[in-house]
């Protein structure tokens, strides 16, 4: 049995515009096993995004409480919740974000120095994961603007992946990359996931989606249904239908 | 509390008034003389006598000030002088250099006081002044005219609104209001007024609530007589083949007669399903619109209505998002409440609880007071039904509280519960927003 | 650590901006580091000086036959401690030129001492000593070597009327008293022993006198104690003549400080406005830094960075570009330092080292530094609300619904124009904070001009400060003879007589009482400088004006009687005038001679003002009057020559604080003018890319830069030069206030605001040329490409 490492409670996020009010996410539970590839799915509005934020403490729930390891974040001030995010939480974005004025090394090490002191041990760290995404030696000093898409990307991943957090949070990674970049990267969070961090993804995309052992379809705010794919294993068609049934039968 | 403000601001500004004049006169030096011209006007002179000494003008102008001189040698110089004192005139020796120092007084330079001067500058200080209590007296008016004449406008508006039968207008009610209690009193008119409305209604409504219940009764009886008929049309259809012809004409006969009860029959089902629906729709005017909203609202409601600090809440509310409507729900929530208060008269203690499974929000509000008969329990949300205790029958009430309130809850798809434990307990059960559609 | 890296990256992402603040702050560190520590140590500095010298504390001049009554009241007066006395020669009307520097021939009267003489009070240190002592060797105040360029060995002519000596530098001494012809026109000499014999025995040189120093116990008593020694002289001293001169510390100390006091105030003034300007750039850069960095400052939050370490990130930005700045400022204020002590030594005569000031340059940092990081502060604290998913999803919401102020479907404008005029609108705050600071630049420089104008080229405004007449000769007659003075007015080549005499008086006043030097004249409306402020000049013989400063000091004013006490007898006067004076510390009355006539019944007028018609040699007529009257005890000097001498020596100064003004406008203005323009192009890109995809032509762009730009430039410059119009005369009264000035009068041409209006936008228009030059470079493409990233 897993243990639950995040875990949100009747979690509602609430925009409001003046006097009108518009309910994003709606009393919504769920729990987020440690290890888990989850995917969070969904017509676009129904709130994929607002809850990953939510759950990883971009932003701040309008009510409900949700606990990570026990502890509870969401009554958590800004800087606190910045503490909890270098500590705990990496991030990959669909447009990728990095710092176009920073060479590919330094958007590293900018992370990776607000958990630890020592720069070169950084630096060491950095290059032997950009190594492993397959990026080499000759890209370290690159700017952002001379890679491609999915070599940004993978930059990215290693950004959000070197302060080694329990949790990795992608909104919708490979939204921005053509489907042999879309791959790789997806290739490196399967491997992220394996090596035991949590995942947690956003997409509307199937073959993104196919990566996921568990699969949580959202509905204008509300979870209506999950799917348990189990671990994910390479050309499996008939896990590619199951969830190509789930997704229709949720009118896909 | 206006009032004190006003008369500190008018105060105030008079004040700021008195002190401009004040600097004004000490400034501008109404009755000083500019000395520097003073003496400029004696040196002059005293140059002019030594060069002239006899033939000299007796009176003159320089600089804007007039004089007279007068001479020792002068006949009448003491009474000049006294003259002059008497007149407040402003007096300077007239000493003749060359003679020995001192006492070389030859005369004196009388100064005519500018009183026009004077009167000028009084003048433009008299205007300043008129000016300043005017503007304040415009001031005063203005705000008058904000604060009393502008509500009687508006209070003229409201009745105007009464009298078209608008009662939902509230009289704007603020600080600034002089007729704060006037006016209270007018709304307390609407409100009462309102509720004369709201009894008229309520009226309506139970009539047609007797028209609907009739309607149903009526049905019954309508129903049997079909089932009656259509018994006698098979029974005698039967005996036709089995009898004469003479019998059979009269049997015949009969059966017609049947069919005729019963298409009438038909027609009177008809007509009361009509109106049994007419009324029916009548009766959805108490209209329930739900909507989602956080679970906090609810603590507002019951700090609205704990007038007397009787409610205690065991827990803080959970916060979540409900579906319900405010207003009703706010009225459920009155309604238990004052029903607590005016049976049981105890504390009133109120939990909150959710149920995860069956997503509703409970709200458990419980009294100590008797609670109600055990028999009575399933009548209790019956409309115009009233509990046979003592005490109940002798507190005004109509009855149709519990079962406004139960209306309202099944309306927002939830319910109420009500039991007795120690007490009378309600429970109120709101469905959690989120919910799947299908499984409501 | 990592907060630095992030600052260091904003650093190398702002390269402009960075550069031009680093520029700002580096100027505001040289004024304000330059002014502070001049400020801070001139006092001390003289002080140290006379200390070091033993200078005296109180100097009289006399002659010699009052030896023995001026010693009983020195002994008279408490605090005096000891005095040294020896001969020395007085020459009223001396003349000196040095040979080898090739000047003209200038007036101003001398007073010749021993060298060999021994004293132990101001005591002769000699700068630039000759190797051997000439015969004729002379030393010579050091403010000649610092303003004038004199140099040991310089052939240095003493001329009195026409009989000359032929004297060789033989290096310089200090000594506040005799420090600069600013504060004392007369220079002190010394000879050698044969040579002071030799002139001494040519009575045409000079007239042989007593120069008597004294210490007293107390140095700031010294005020005191020479108005106690005039009080006492006078009746000793028959009808004033006999005692020449007295001088004392404190006064002179004044005196010597008030121009560089000045100049180091505009100094600090200056720097304030730089800093002001500073601070526009850092609001200006933090914002635009922030909208433009938003989503690397949501990343960054995202990432774990609290919006703390963000902030501190920036604060630490500016504080390495403060950091920098004040390091080029401090390093360029030791290399001029050069120059700033030739501008101290050369406006107080003494000799001034600039060495390292740590307090100053402590306060300095302490200055910029502080109003630095709180203007970086409060401009980048929003960020603090900013949470990383607002920051990344929107930014900082910048849309503009500003209504459209010139439609394209109905305007009769030209399209470049109306495209022009549309981002002017649309630019409208960088445009404000543009132009506010041209208008201050513009301000700035309309002052500097005019300063320049009045103490170069038209100082009538400056004399009448000082408050001297512009009388070009000046006659003093030792007994009063009508006839002599009636002939000299009838001269030839004279325009005008005036008799204008002088004492030292006592004012009195509800017990309070002040020095001042009186002014005694017939009539004052005949006087050529008018220094009356408030009031009129005294007509009758009961009226005085006074200064603000001695009036303040008593705590009266116009219309109140004051009193004075001469020899003995007190008379009442009634005020019916402020004037003022730069002269004498600004301490100054004026009475009419009949009034001084009741003070004095016997009182004549001794001392003749010889205006003379514009052809007339100043020279020639000094010399014929000292030719023609020579048998009678008559003394004619130039008069005006010596106090144009005493504004030339200000006017190297102001030269230069005008020109170091002038070239940091001119670097400030293309400083802002390129950064708005670049940021403009920077924030535009897309925009131009598009436009020129769309076929404009770059130089259609370029107009239209132009045009949205000229009118602020030219608007502001206008506005600032208007203004600087109206307010130099009372921004210079407010600096001057504490020497009582009340108001200025310095002569501003109109024609100078359209000067500085042309200048200035020529200049903006030259900058914007040739950054706007870089539009032809890049193709739409290349356009797109950066700004679209």
């Amino acid at each position: 049995m897993k243990n639950t490492i995040l875990k949100a409670e009747l979690l509602s996020k609430t925009y409001s515009n003046g006097s009108i009010m518009q309910h994003v996410l709606k009393n919504l539970t769920i729990d987020i096993k440690a290890g888990d590839f989850t995917v969070i799915m969904g017509s676009s509005g129904s709130g994929k995004s607002t809850l990953l934020y939510a759950l990883s403490g971009m932003d701040k729930p309008t009510l409900g409480t949700i606990t990570f390891k026990g502890q509870e974040i969401s009554g958590y001030s800004n800087d606190q919740l910045a503490i909890f995010r270098r500590k705990h939480c990496g991030f990959v974005f669909q447009q990728i974000y990095l710092n176009e004025t920073m060479s590919v090394l330094d958007n590293i090490i900018i992370c990776g120095l607000l958990v630890s002191r020592d720069k070169k041990a950084i630096a060491v760290k950095a290059k032997d994961m950009l190594l492993k995404v397959g990026l080499t030696a000759e890209c370290y000093h690159k700017y952002p603007s001379q890679l491609s898409g999915g070599e940004a990307q993978r930059v990215a991943i290693v950004r959000a992946l070197i302060n080694a957090p329990e949790i990795v949070f992608a909104d919708e990674p490979t939204g921005a990359l053509n489907s042999t970049n879309a791959i790789n990267v997806l290739d490196v969070m399967t491997d992220v996931n394996a090596a035991g961090q949590s995942v947690i993804m956003v997409t509307h995309d199937i073959k993104t989606a196919r990566r996921a052992n568990r699969i949580l379809y959202l509905k204008d705010g509300v979870i209506i249904d999950e799917l348990n794919l189990g671990i994910y294993v390479k050309d499996d068609p008939e896990r590619h239908q199951i969830l190509r049934e789930f997704l229709e039968s949720m009118g896909w | 509390m206006k009032i004190k403000g006003l008369i500190i601001g008018f105060t105030a500004v008079l004040l700021a008034i008195y002190g401009l004049g004040f600097a004004y006169i000490s400034q501008t030096g109404l009755g000083a003389i500019d000395v520097i011209q003073v003496n400029n006007t004696v040196k002059t002179i005293e140059k002019q006598l030594t060069a002239e000494s006899e033939g000299l003008a007796r009176t003159g102008a320089m600089d804007g000030l007039s004089y007279n001189l007068v001479f020792e040698t002068d006949e009448n110089y003491n009474a000049a002088v006294f003259e002059a004192i008497k007149n407040r005139q402003t007096m300077v020796d007239l000493t003749v250099p060359g003679l020995s120092d001192g006492a070389a007084s030859r005369g004196k330079v009388l100064f005519v006081n500018p009183e026009n001067e004077i009167k000028e500058k009084l003048l433009a200080l008299l205007t300043l002044l008129v000016l300043g209590i005017l503007a304040l007296v415009y001031v005063t008016l203005g705000m008058v005219y904000v604060w009393v004449l502008r509500p009687f406008a508006v209070m003229q508006q409201f009745a105007g609104k009464i009298a078209d039968g608008d009662l939902e207008f509230r009289l704007p009610m603020d600080r600034g209001n002089y007729f704060g209690a006037f006016t209270e009193s007018f709304d307390l008119m609407r409100e009462e007024l309102k509720k004369a409305r709201q009894g008229e209604y309520l009226a309506n409504i139970s009539k047609k609530e007797l028209v609907a219940e009739l309607s149903h009764d009526i049905k019954t009886p309508v129903a049997t007589i079909k089932a009656i008929c259509e018994l006698l049309q098979a029974k005698l259809g039967q005996t036709i083949t089995t009898q004469t012809s003479a019998g059979n004409t009269a049997i015949k006969e009969s059966i017609e007669k049947i069919a005729v009860i019963n298409t009438r029959a038909d027609t009177i089902d008809a007509l009361i399903s009509n109106l049994f629906q007419a009324t029916l729709e009548e009766l959805e005017m108490l209209k329930v619109t739900v909507s989602e909203q956080p679970s906090t609202i609810i603590t507002r409601m019951f700090g609205d209505i704990n007038h007397y600090g009787k409610i205690r809440f065991q827990n803080a509310i959970p916060e979540c998002l409900i579906r319900c409507d405010p207003l009703r729900l706010s009225q459920v929530i009155d309604n238990v409440i004052s029903n607590s208060c005016k049976y049981a008269d105890t504390f009133i203690d109120v939990r909150f609880c959710i149920d995860q499974s069956e997503k509703f929000l409970a709200i458990t509000i419980r009294d100590y007071g008797p609670g109600f008969e055990t028999d009575e329990g399933p009548l209790l949300c019956e409309k115009f039904f009233r509990g046979s205790g003592e005490t109940i029958q002798n507190t005004p009430g109509s009855g149709l509280g519990l079962y406004l309130a139960r209306q309202f809850m099944e309306a927002m798809a939830g319910r109420l519960d009500c039991h007795n434990n120690n007490g009378f307990v309600a429970e109120l059960h709101i469905k959690l927003a989120g919910t799947p559609k299908q499984h409501c | 650590m990592n907060i630095f890296m992030i600052a260091k990256n904003n650093i190398k992402k702002a390269k402009l901006a960075t550069a031009t603040l680093i520029i700002l702050i580096a100027m505001a560190t040289i004024f304000l580091y330059v002014g502070i520590s001049v400020l801070s140590n001139l006092d001390t500095f003289i002080e140290n000086k006379n200390i070091g010298l033993n200078g005296a504390h109180f100097i009289s001049i006399a002659d010699g036959s009052y030896d023995s009554s001026i010693d009983e009241i020195y002994e008279s007066i408490a605090g005096f401690d000891y005095r040294e006395r020896e001969d020395a020669l007085m020459s009223l009307s001396s003349k000196f030129q040095n040979v080898n520097t090739n000047e003209e021939a200038y007036a101003i009267s001398s007073i010749i001492l021993n060298l060999d003489t021994d004293r132990s009070i101001s005591k002769v240190e000699i700068i630039d000593a000759a190797a051997a002592m000439p015969e004729n060797g002379v030393v010579v105040p050091y403010v000649l070597k610092v303003a004038n360029g004199y140099q040991t060995g310089d052939n240095l002519k003493f001329i009195v009327d026409d009989k000359s000596i032929d004297l060789v530098i033989a290096g310089f001494y200090e000594d506040l008293m005799f420090a600069s012809p600013s504060n004392v026109s007369m220079y002190k000499l010394y000879v050698g022993d044969s040579q002071f014999s030799e002139l001494l025995s040519q009575p045409a040189y000079g007239f042989k006198c007593s120069y008597s120093a004294v210490i007293t116990d107390d140095l700031n008593g010294s005020e005191e104690f020479e108005s106690q020694y005039t009080e006492k002289i006078k009746p000793v001293t028959s009808e004033r003549t006999g005692s020449y001169a007295t001088l004392n510390y404190e006064t002179m100390k004044t005196g010597v400080s008030i121009f560089i006091h000045i100049i180091m105030a505009v100094l600090v003034a200056f720097s304030i406005i730089i800093l002001l300007i500073a601070f526009i750039v850092i609001k200006f850069s933090t914002t635009t830094h922030i909208e433009n960095n938003i989503k690397n400052i949501g990343t960054l939050e995202a990432m774990g960075y609290t919006t703390t370490q963000i902030l501190n990130a920036i604060l630490l930005e500016y504080l390495l570009i403060t950091g920098g700045g004040y390091i080029i400022g401090v390093a360029a204020a030791f290399g001029i330092s050069p120059a700033i002590s030739n501008v101290v030594s050369s406006s107080i005569g003494l000799r001034w080292l600039t060495g390292i000031n740590p307090q100053a340059a402590m306060l300095s940092l302490g200055i910029i530094m502080l109003s630095v990081l709180g203007i970086s502060y409060f401009s980048a604290v929003k960020i603090k609300k900013i949470t990383p998913l607002t920051a990344l999803r929107n930014g900082i919401e910048t849309h503009h619904f500003n209504k459209n102020r010139v439609p394209l479907d109905n305007t009769r404008l030209g399209l470049n124009t109306a495209l022009g005029l549309k981002s002017f609108f649309f630019n409208k705050k960088q445009n404000i904070i543009a132009g506010i600071i041209i208008m201050l630049l513009s301000l700035v420089c309309v002052f500097a001009f005019a300063m320049y104008y009045n103490f170069t080229a038209d100082k009538s405004a400056m004399i009448k400060l000082i408050g001297l007449e512009t009388a070009e000769v000046q006659l003093r007659v030792e007994e009063n003879n009508d006839q002599l003075l009636n002939d000299i007015a009838d001269m030839s080549g004279v325009e005008s007589t005036i008799a204008l005499d002088t004492f030292d008086g006592f004012i009195a006043y509800n017990g309070h009482e002040s020095r001042a030097i009186t002014r005694i004249t017939d009539d004052y409306r005949r006087l050529k400088v008018d220094t009356c402020v408030k009031g009129r000049m005294p007509v009758n013989d009961n009226e005085i004006a006074i200064t603000s400063i001695v009036l303040d000091s008593m705590g009266a004013k116009i219309a109140d009687t004051v009193s004075i006490e001469y020899t003995g007898v007190t008379k009442e006067f009634l005020v019916v005038g402020v004037i003022q004076q730069f002269n004498m510390l600004g301490k100054g009355a004026a009475i009419t001679t009949n009034g001084m006539k009741k003070l004095m019944p016997s009182y004549e007028a001794k001392n003749l003002m010889i205006y003379l018609n514009d052809n007339q040699d100043t020279d020639e007529f000094v010399t014929h009057i000292n030719n023609l009257y020579s048998g009678q005890n008559i003394q004619c000097a130039s008069y005006f020559e010596s106090i144009e001498l005493m504004l030339d020596s200000f006017e190297s100064a102001v030269k230069i604080v005008v020109t170091a003004c002038l070239a940091i406008i001119a670097v400030i203005i293309v400083f802002i003018m390129f950064l708005v323009i670049r940021v403009r192009l920077l924030g535009e890109k897309i925009r131009l890319g598009v436009s020129k995809a769309l076929g404009f032509t770059s130089n259609q762009l370029i107009c239209q830069i132009l045009i949205s730009e000229m009118p602020v430039i030219i608007g502001a410059s206008l506005v600032g030069a208007i203004a600087g119009y109206y307010l130099s005369n009372p921004l210079m009264a407010v600096m001057l206030a504490p020497n009582g000035i009340l108001n200025c009068d310095f002569f501003i041409a109109p024609g100078l605001i359209a000067l500085t209006t042309i200048g200035i936008s020529l200049l903006g228009l030259g900058t914007l040329l040739i950054v706007s030059g870089s539009i032809r470079k890049i193709s739409p493409w290349k356009m797109f490409e950066e700004g679209g990233n």
